[in-house]
């Protein structure tokens, strides 16, 4: 495969990246670990004029204090996927990162990246918007923060200016009260391809092991990567017997807006998703509980 | 994935010798051969399914600065002549009329019309491949689109396109095959059987892509190739016969090869075209297949209809089969089509006894992807049809599977068997595999557990067994076709005492030099380190077709042994006039003769040395130098068919009895398999390391064919899988532990006692899938009618049968 003819510039620094993507708008892109971008610019279905590369910048480090968790774009899957910082927080992102791609691409592929990719079966986007996490988006013009539930606006779209970068992903802070278990399952047809249904769901319960709240992000069952804030309002405040979780996937299930690709038709979608939601919700209340799961859908 | 129970002594010695270079990257294959002053083709391949070309025109892609040539079908220069036709030559008279094969000029570019998407119609020769790449954007084709057919049962109707017009109509091929009397067993029958059972097109695909370096000397008239293909002397052969060059002699190098499990077995436009470019230029030209081109563009496999009726008695034995099989031969520059369609027609009858047995065939030209060879090569489709009959008969007659399958084998006593196609089978002992793979798989234990959970209605996992036995006739010989019944070895012991095989062979990862080494030992008594294995060079090669069938443990290793025993006989002469002993007295030993009675020995170097140095050594009437050639014939072939379309075309019968227990998420459709289990019969195992590792790549082979790879067209002619982003090759995670058996029923027909190894493992996997999952689904009365069993279509199954539609 070879892509296109492209002029590549090797970022000295981020603001060097910022300023050059500035200057060059849409006709730019980054390139952080490659794992997208580099297949489209092989299969030619990306031809931008210019590369940035700013994969080998620093990374920075995973942080946690009062106000959350705060992850650098430029991550990368594997470094998420062992960072005590975040398996402390939930098990949500282990579940997650780990089954990304394979090994090679985790050692490679960011964070940042795939967010930014915006694929609709996404692990890291649904696993995010159940966390309720922000992305500080950067450009010469400053920096702003959008909610990741918002970022989100289609298939590979996202409110992403032509002159931003993704600069750090932040995780809100824990509740002080209640329990919390989070889980990410998702049905691939083999070891590392994209999500034919994924469900992200970080849970958290009170002593009485009502819902006190929960997020649900959603991977390959609707046109964007999506939560679904009407079911986690049906859950809000019920405990979970087996008819509140019966009735929020049966909702879910009609909800949902999937799409025929080659690897599934929207009908089979529309089924699977409330099954694999049922089964990350399970997940999710077993470790919320202090269990042990498997975190393989089947 | 590991191999258990594997019951077979490992033997000191017998450690593959290429593994080393392999592993340390030391061996350079085709694409990495970049001599300086290398020019890089890429090529425009067609976007439509089916289309006239109205008009290509490679102005502004010439004018590219970079851009050294380029060609398409209406500028090609006046040597290139048509690719002479592969594997069969021509339509014989020889055939009978059976088969008959429609034929056409090739040029490797299309010309008047595209017939699928990806046909080479332009191509561009450029300083890099880069620059090549961007100038094929520059191409302006003109099309008119015409109507496309991807279906094999349409591609039959009066109202279907034709892909090829100058035909009349869509079928490539015809062939029938009949022995014993189909008509008065049916009529004698307790029960008839009619299915339509399909198999699915998917293909091969090698971690070595194709690759061709071309490279002309008009001095010496000398067309060089280095190609990664399986049949070097017999691309040499067809491209001189391509190409009108006075004096010219073609040169074919292949090895080493990363992969070819048939797709590197067939003659392609490429090849063609890097040799018409190579002449053209008078620089070396360069070619190296992207895994897109190779997915769309090199050939596919296995896609075939069969309409099959059986008849049975009450009691389960069947009487007769006949079949109707539609193969979706895609655009086919008749290839590996033929061949594998008529292959096909021959097997259907399988591991059974089935005395009155009679097919008709239709290779059919459809506009996707020509059809071409593949690891288990027209057997595959048959095993499958056979393997799902047997349980869709055992449903019916309310037998046990495994029963109806006893009850119908060839028994042990009646080997060698000549089946009712003419086919003579070697040696096997079916039962007794199937008993083994029972055993291993813990079938009863699994079975109670299914009645178990069925009975009391458990809830969750839907279990399922699943068994078959997949006969894989190997090392095939076909009439008037550059794949004959033999096989070619010189041999030479230079004055410094090593031997040297050049071989007709071509190794692709098989191991040839590893088992020849071996076989030298016990022949020549010579250490592996002293033997040098040549092969894949047509200069310096005997001629020979090349690998394919899983031949070369059949008559590759039977030609070494024959030459081996051939210049042993001389070694014996020249030592007895050296030790003044008899020739009964000697043995060949470690590195040299010695005598029985008095211990005395030489070195085959001193031998050697008496055959080129010190020719007064010799015995008077022995001719100086010590090298010999041999061509092995095989002798359980046929090369005659008769007028029903009988004929042995295949020398050797291994086979396998696979069983898998899987289990089936009722709300997904996701399946499991807990366990599976091979039992394999090669003959006798030559080399441990080798089997073991063939048996085990084939299943995997074979389980992603049934499980997971496919290559579906929509309506249009658009092929979906254009990349491993969406065709998907199992990874080790998808591979279970396979419990591996061997039952050895030695070959007799060889002098080693072997068989083929290395394809039964394809042709398993997929009727132990598809009976494994009818098995499981058995309590909702479905039937399997698709591969691959992705968890979709199970659950599609499920749905439509608890009424939910879909």
């Amino acid at each position: 495969m070879y892509p296109a003819r492209f002029d590549y510039i090797r970022a000295e620094h981020w603001e060097h990246a910022l300023e050059v993507l500035a200057q060059h708008g849409v006709e730019a892109r980054p390139l952080a670990g490659g794992q997208s971008l580099v297949p489209l610019l092989k299969l030619r279905l990306a031809q931008p004029r210019l590369v940035v590369d700013i994969g080998h910048l620093p990374r920075g480090a995973v942080v946690a204090d009062g106000s959350g968790i705060r992850i650098p774009a430029l991550t990368r899957h594997a470094d998420a996927e062992r960072e005590p910082v975040l398996g402390l927080a939930t098990s949500l992102v282990e579940d997650a990162a780990s089954h990304i791609g394979d090994p090679q691409i985790r050692h490679m592929g960011t964070v940042g990246g795939a967010l930014a990719e915006a694929d609709p079966s996404g692990d890291w986007s649904a696993a995010l918007i159940a966390l309720r996490a922000e992305v500080v988006c950067q450009s010469v013009r400053g920096a702003r923060t959008i909610p990741l539930r918002a970022f989100f606006q289609g298939p590979y779209s996202t409110a992403l200016a032509p002159d931003e970068l993704i600069a750090e992903v932040r995780i809100p802070p824990r509740p002080t009260a209640g329990r919390t278990g989070g889980a990410y399952l998702k049905v691939e047809w083999r070891a590392g391809s994209f999500a034919v249904a994924g469900v992200a769901v970080e849970l958290v319960l009170d002593e009485e092991r009502r819902c006190r709240d929960i997020g649900i992000g959603l991977a390959a069952l609707g046109p964007r990567p999506a939560a679904d804030e009407v079911v986690e309002a049906l859950l809000r405040g019920r405990p979970l017997t087996d008819d509140a979780v019966a009735d929020a996937c049966a909702l879910l299930g009609r909800r949902l807006e999937p799409y025929s690709d080659t690897r599934a038709s929207a009908e089979y979608r529309r089924a699977l998703g409330p099954v694999v939601f049922e089964r990350t919700l399970r997940n999710a209340a077993q470790r919320a509980l202090g269990g042990e799961v498997d975190a393989r859908v089947w | 994935m590991k191999a258990g129970v594997v019951h077979i002594e490992r033997k000191a010695g017998t450690e593959r010798r290429e593994d080393e270079e392999i592993l340390a990257a030391r061996v350079r294959y085709a694409a990495d051969e970049d001599p300086p002053g290398t020019l890089h083709a890429a090529i425009y391949r067609s976007p439509y399914a089916h289309a006239r070309i109205r008009g290509v025109d490679l102005t502004r892609a010439l004018g590219l600065p970079g851009v050294v040539y380029g060609l398409t079908a209406r500028t090609l220069p006046p040597y290139a002549k048509p690719m002479s036709p592969f594997p069969f030559q021509t339509t014989d008279p020889f055939l009978q009329g059976n088969p008959t094969i429609k034929f056409f000029p090739h040029y490797g570019l299309a010309s008047d019309k595209v017939r699928f998407v990806g046909e080479p119609v332009a191509v561009i020769v450029a300083e890099d491949r880069y620059v090549a790449e961007d100038a094929l954007e520059l191409i302006d084709a003109e099309y008119d689109p015409l109507p496309a057919v991807v279906d094999e049962e349409l591609a039959l109707t009066p109202e279907s396109p034709v892909v090829y017009e100058g035909w009349g109509d869509n079928v490539m091929l015809r062939f029938r095959v009949a022995g014993g009397d189909a008509d008065r067993a049916f009529a004698a029958a307790d029960m008839v059987l009619r299915e339509k059972i399909k198999s699915h097109r998917f293909a091969a695909t090698p971690i070595e892509p194709r690759a061709i370096l071309a490279r002309y000397d008009p001095g010496s008239h000398t067309l060089d190739l280095r190609d990664s293909t399986q049949i070097p002397h017999v691309i040499a052969t067809v491209l001189e016969a391509s190409l009108d060059i006075p004096h010219l002699k073609v040169r074919v190098r292949s090895s080493p090869v990363g992969g070819g499990f048939g797709t590197k077995w067939g003659f392609y436009p490429e090849e063609w075209l890097m040799a018409v470019l190579a002449v053209a230029v008078r620089r070396p030209v360069r070619w190296v297949e992207l895994r897109r081109e190779h997915l769309v563009a090199s050939s596919h496999a296995r896609e075939q209809t069969h309409f099959i009726e059986m008849a049975l008695t009450r009691d389960g034995r069947i009487l007769g089969i006949r079949d109707r099989i539609l193969a979706n031969a895609g655009a086919a520059y008749p290839q590996g089509a033929a061949a594998t369609i008529i292959t096909t027609a021959m097997f259907v009858p399988g591991a059974y006894k089935v005395e009155h047995y009679e097919a008709t065939v239709l290779g059919v030209a459809t506009n996707k992807a020509p059809f071409g060879a593949h690891r288990g090569f027209g057997k595959a489709e048959a095993a499958y049809v056979i393997e799902r009959m047997m349980d869709i008969a055992a449903g019916a007659l309310g037998l046990d599977p495994a029963e109806i399958r006893y009850r119908n084998f060839i028994p042990p006593q009646e080997f060698p068997y000549v089946s009712a196609t003419g086919a003579r089978y070697d040696s096997g002992n079916y039962a007794e595999a199937l008993r083994r793979c029972l055993d291993l798989l813990e079938h009863d234990r699994w079975r109670a557990e299914q009645r178990r959970r069925r009975e009391r209605g458990v809830p969750g996992p839907l279990l399922g067994i699943g068994f078959a036995l997949a006969l894989e006739p190997s090392s095939a010989t076909r009439m008037n076709s550059y794949n004959a019944g033999y096989f070619s070895v010189t041999m030479r012991v230079d004055p410094g005492g090593r031997v040297f095989v050049f071989s007709s062979g071509n190794d692709e990862g098989q191991g040839h030099a590893t088992a020849a080494a071996q076989l030298l030992q016990q022949e020549l008594g010579v250490e592996p380190d002293s033997v040098v294995y040549v092969e894949g060079d047509s200069l310096l090669c005997p001629y020979g077709s090349g690998s394919y069938s899983s031949r070369f443990s059949i008559v590759g290793t039977s030609a070494v042994i024959g030459a081996a025993r051939r210049l042993r006989a001389k070694i014996l002469r020249i030592a007895s006039y050296l030790l003044r002993r008899p020739q009964e007295d000697l043995a060949v030993e470690a590195g040299g003769v010695v005598s029985r009675s008095t211990g005395e020995r030489i070195t085959l170097r001193d031998v050697a040395r008496a055959a080129y140095l010190r020719l007064w050594e010799l015995p008077p009437d022995e001719d100086p130098g010590l090298d010999v050639a041999y061509h092995y014939r095989d002798p359980n072939v046929g090369l005659v068919v008769d007028r029903n379309g009988r004929v042995a075309m295949f020398s050797s019968y291994p086979y396998t009895a696979d069983g898998a227990v899987v289990e089936i998420d009722p709300d997904t459709g996701l399946l499991r398999i807990l366990r599976y289990v091979s039992v394999h019969d090669c003959g006798r195992v030559l080399n441990e390391a080798i089997v073991v590792g063939q048996h085990l790549g084939a299943l995997a082979h074979g389980i992603g064919g049934a499980l997971y790879e496919e290559l579906p067209y929509d309506a249009g002619g658009q092929p979906l899988h254009q990349t491993f982003v969406d065709y998907l090759v199992p990874t080790a995670r998808e591979i279970p532990d396979i419990i591996l058996d061997h039952l050895m029923t030695p070959n007799p027909f060889t002098p080693a006692g072997l068989k083929g190894t290395g394809e039964t493992g394809t042709v398993s996997p997929p009727p132990v899938f598809a009976n494994a999952v009818e098995d499981a689904l058995r309590p909702l009365g479905v039937k399997v009618r698709a591969l691959p069993l992705r968890p979709e279509r199970i659950w599609r199954y499920m749905r439509t049968a608890s009424g939910q539609g879909g």
